[in-house]
């Protein structure tokens, strides 16, 4: 992520970071999806949330919902997708989506967003919802 | 069993292993994953089996199984000419320096000619991009000459982080020629596009005749498998200060 945030965000982020390493896999037994690469990025007056979605053929495939403060991406792969070598659990797993809930670090304006998706990867724009003023200098 | 060690790391030799001033390639986890997705293409092209590893406990407990068989995640492959060290797990920060150094100094004693480091830069467009562009840098004058017969632009302004620049260095301290073949890259997603045009300009450099066309073809598949060890490398490259290769020395000339 980049743009400022305060040393206690950082600090969560990294234990959010550190928890998801120990205790969660990157794929979902129960809805057969796999989670999606995703980078944040916090500019000024907007939140660009990128997400890698290989497999994914066109945007009628994927379905975004926002939020004030999250945006949810299922995205349907092409076709099915299963390793039947790999692991115990896991090789039994036919997964057919992508699926990830985004947190977002602001809140934002959630009827002003807006997506494309190119060569398989999909750029979401969402302006930030704080208010600026002008000021002038007396 | 052959080995080559410093009190935190060490390299095991597998036994009857014969050596012959071999080109090695590197292509442990960095950005866009460009070099271990490279390494592994050149590795199943050409059949190479495994001909060492690394052991360290500043690795995590980590051993990986493949068609049943208990395998240690970082590795060298090849034969007696070529060599080619990957690994699939990310490389802890703590572990650069010690594998760094354990690695060039048993390359050394192997008697190797040129060792070429295979990885991405960060580029924020790379969406944009059709083609990326493939970018070079040597560690003493015979390899930056290499590079510019081969019509690779040499980085002459910069820095350079991760366990390529310490190989680089390392490498000139031993006198062996070195380089490091840098491909725009998405940042933080596997890019096995940036993989295929290193993988072009190493073909050329080598005289390799490595078909990327595979590669492309089984793209989408890659970038999946790798999305677990993109996570670890991303984590692990903001530790190592690889933002400095996005800044302008001080001393820039």
């Amino acid at each position: 992520m980049s743009g400022r945030r305060s040393l206690w965000g950082w600090i969560e982020d990294l234990l959010a970071e550190v928890e998801g390493a120990i205790v969660r896999p990157s794929w979902n037994s129960a809805d057969r999806c796999l989670e999606p690469l995703v980078e944040i990025e916090n500019r000024e007056n907007e939140i660009i949330v990128t997400v890698d979605l290989p497999c994914v053929d066109k945007k009628e495939d994927i379905s975004l919902e926002v939020s004030e403060d999250t945006l949810e991406i299922k995205a349907t792969l092409k076709k099915a997708i299963r390793w039947e070598r790999w692991g115990m659990v896991q090789k039994n797993i036919e997964f057919t989506a992508f699926k990830k809930v985004v947190t977002l670090p602001e809140k934002v304006k959630p009827e002003e967003a807006s997506a494309v998706f190119k060569r398989g990867v999909l750029r979401v724009r969402l302006p930030k919802a704080r208010r600026k003023f002008t000021l002038k200098i007396t | 069993m052959w080995l080559m060690m410093s009190e935190e790391m060490k390299i095991v030799e597998r036994d009857g292993v014969k050596f012959s001033n071999p080109v090695v390639i590197e292509g442990l986890p960095d950005v866009g994953l460009v070099g271990t997705i490279a390494a592994a293409h050149i590795v199943e092209l050409l059949g190479l089996e495994q001909v060492a590893h690394f052991e360290s406990n500043l690795f995590p407990p980590i051993m990986v199984m493949h068609k049943g068989v208990l395998t240690d995640p970082v590795r060298i492959l090849g034969n007696e000419k070529l060599l080619v060290v990957t690994s699939e797990i990310a490389i802890p920060p703590v572990a650069i320096y010690p594998l760094a150094s354990v690695l060039v100094d048993w390359l050394s004693a192997k008697g190797a000619r040129l060792v070429v480091s295979l990885t991405g830069f960060p580029e924020q467009n790379r969406l944009d991009i059709d083609r990326p562009l493939v970018f070079g840098v040597g560690n003493m004058e015979q390899s930056v000459n290499l590079l510019k017969e081969k019509g690779v632009e040499v980085m002459s302004e910069g820095f350079i982080a991760g366990i390529y620049a310490l190989i680089l260095k390392y490498c000139m301290v031993k006198k062996i020629p070195a380089i490091t073949l840098m491909a725009q890259a998405f940042p933080n997603y596997p890019d096995p596009g940036a993989a295929a045009q290193v993988l072009q300009v190493l073909n050329n450099i080598l005289g390799l005749n490595v078909s990327v066309d595979p590669l492309l073809e089984k793209a989408d598949e890659i970038k999946i498998k790798a999305r677990d060890l993109m996570m670890q490398t991303r984590s692990s490259l903001e530790r190592v200060g690889k933002m400095s290769e996005q800044q302008i020395p001080l001393m820039y000339r």
